[in-house]
């Protein structure tokens, strides 16, 4: 991760000031484009849905913002497995800020998907298979952020994540599958069953620019997170740093003055 | 000793520990069964029995009763293994953490099978229910107690650990067993011929969801002991 | 605009405030902490790809 180039000053470039890089920066830009883009499309130049009407300007939303949490989720699986095999800091980082990421799009997913049931089903909530789904694995997810939040050395830290984040990834196709089966009994306007496949020009366009857009947006944020928690672990280990150094001195200090009265194992 | 024993060998002898413990402590019998059989009349006093509600729901309450006397069974199984340092002792041992899983899993289905036994007695006096379809209600409930039993002592282990194990466990697991319930309950309603489907591929899904945290536990169970 | 329309509007409005305002305060709260934690790593420990 880091360069281990220590040239002379006219050679290395100054440290960045906080996680961005030209890469991040590139990455941004494009995502904001392609953000405007489904913004003016989304809201205003596509025309109403012929089955939805203007309630595929919220599933504009709620698409990309589900792809974007199950990308997340599908990082924090795979650096779980990958930390477990290698434990490498790296992983741990990477598996820990997919599932920050994933819970942040999968409320996001939830709140869009309600509020699009206001206004189809005239209630915020309908125990329809997506949304179901969708609750139990948010608070699996937040389980790994609350054992993610207990102090512990990061070995220890990091292969207890490691575990639940590849048991709850594990459960994810059974989740869809049981509630698939049990709410399928009782279809009714789901909240992607009823999107036209035949969705066609404006409005498909919009879907894929705000599809895009959300998966630039979960990739930006893994990496700037990502950096983010490096640097918190280097904090955390600089002031490990420090208060071994004061403890050094402390006893260099302490040592010399009470060498007269002699040692006293 | 434990290379010619092997991974079950390592876990019957697990089991019995547990087993013999639990027969000398009698927590299961003397704690859980009450508490489970109080969790019945709570939903009795909840639902109004007079309302027809409570005979439709018997499967869900029965199922959601083993689901939180599972969650009693393993905090208590874990729990006195971390306080005592039994834990550690065992990561030391020559014994296999696949087995040592294995044999917790064991334990506990067989506790929870036992406690089963017993609701359904409940369940039969209490909300007066006629049992049919027996068959795919001992399939069903076999597989979701070895999925419950499988899945839990994953996540015991990793809570037992932590000062926070009573808040933490039910968040972690519940939420993992909400298949299982689901399953379990609609599985059951079918057999209790509530329902014109078939109850099998219920039953299937439980039993997959059982071999899957089964061969993930024994897998993770090595990483769990020593570093988690 | 009926009420029905008054509800369609405020929900879709609604719906992407959140998800912008949402994931707009999260990518603001990271890259402030990136900005913090900065300060206080050295130089040599900042370096990315």
């Amino acid at each position: 991760m880091t360069a281990t180039k220590m040239n002379s000053a006219q050679s290395v470039s100054p440290a960045p000031t906080g996680t961005g890089s030209r890469g991040t920066r590139l990455l941004g830009a494009v995502a904001v484009c392609f953000l405007a883009v489904a913004v003016v499309y989304g809201l205003f130049i596509s025309p109403p849905d012929s089955q939805l009407g203007n309630t595929i300007r919220i599933i504009y939303m709620h698409v990309p913002t589900v792809m974007a949490a199950y990308l997340a989720f599908l990082t924090t699986a795979v650096s779980s497995a990958m930390y477990l095999w290698k434990r490498t800091e790296f992983w741990d980082l990477l598996g820990s800020s997919g599932a920050e990421i994933g819970v942040l799009f999968f409320t996001v997913t939830i709140i869009d998907g309600a509020l699009w049931g206001k206004v189809t089903w005239g209630v915020f909530w309908r125990w329809e298979p997506r949304l179901t789904t969708s609750a139990v694995l948010l608070i699996m997810y937040l389980g790994y952020l609350a054992v993610r939040a207990i102090p512990a050395d990061p070995k220890t830290r990091a292969t207890r994540c490691a575990i639940i984040g590849l048991v709850a990834v594990v459960n994810i196709p059974i989740v869809h599958k049981a509630v698939d089966w049990w709410r399928g009994l009782h279809q009714g306007k789901t909240v992607l069953g009823t999107l036209n496949p035949e969705m066609g020009g404006t409005q498909l366009f919009a879907m894929y620019s705000a599809l895009t857009a959300g998966i630039l947006v979960c990739v930006w944020l893994l990496i700037h997170r990502f950096r983010a928690g490096y640097l918190a672990e280097r904090a955390s280990d600089l002031g490990l740093g420090q208060a071994l150094e004061e403890r050094r001195l402390e006893s260099s200090s302490t040592s010399s003055g009470s060498k007269v009265s002699g040692d006293d194992s | 000793m434990s290379q010619t024993r092997g991974v079950l060998g390592d876990a019957w002898l697990m089991a019995r520990k547990d087993l013999l413990l639990e027969r000398r402590a009698k927590i299961g019998l003397g704690q859980v069964v009450p508490f489970a059989i109080l969790v019945l009349l709570l939903f009795a006093f909840a639902l109004d029995p007079d309302r027809g509600v409570l005979k439709q729901a018997t499967p869900g309450l029965f199922w959601v009763t083993v689901l939180f006397s599972a969650v009693l069974t393993l905090q208590r199984s874990f729990g006195l293994e971390a306080e005592d340092g039994i834990l550690e002792a065992l990561r030391l041992s020559e014994i296999s953490p696949a087995g040592i899983y294995l044999g917790k899993v064991t334990a506990l289905t067989i506790q929870l099978l036992l406690l089963e036994a017993v609701l359904v007695i409940g369940v039969a006096v209490l909300y007066d229910t006629k049992f049919v379809g027996i068959a795919l209600l001992v399939a069903i409930a076999f597989t979701a107690t070895l999925g419950i039993a499988a899945a839990g002592s994953v996540y015991g282990a990793l809570a037992a650990r932590l000062r926070s194990r009573e808040t933490l466990l039910p968040l972690l697991l519940l939420p993992l067993l909400a298949p299982v319930l689901i399953a379990a309950t609609r599985g059951c309603e079918v057999s209790l011929q509530r329902e014109a489907v078939s109850g099998w591929p219920w039953a299937a899904l439980l039993g997959i969801f059982a071999l899957v945290y089964l061969a993930l536990g024994s897998l993770l169970f090595r990483p769990l002991l020593e570093d988690a | 605009m009926s009420s029905a329309d008054l509800t369609e509007t405020l929900c879709i409005i609604a719906a992407w405030v959140v998800t912008f305002g949402g994931v707009g305060a999260y990518a603001a709260s990271v890259i402030l902490r990136g900005r913090r934690l900065s300060k206080i790593v050295p130089s040599e420990q900042r370096r990315w790809m």
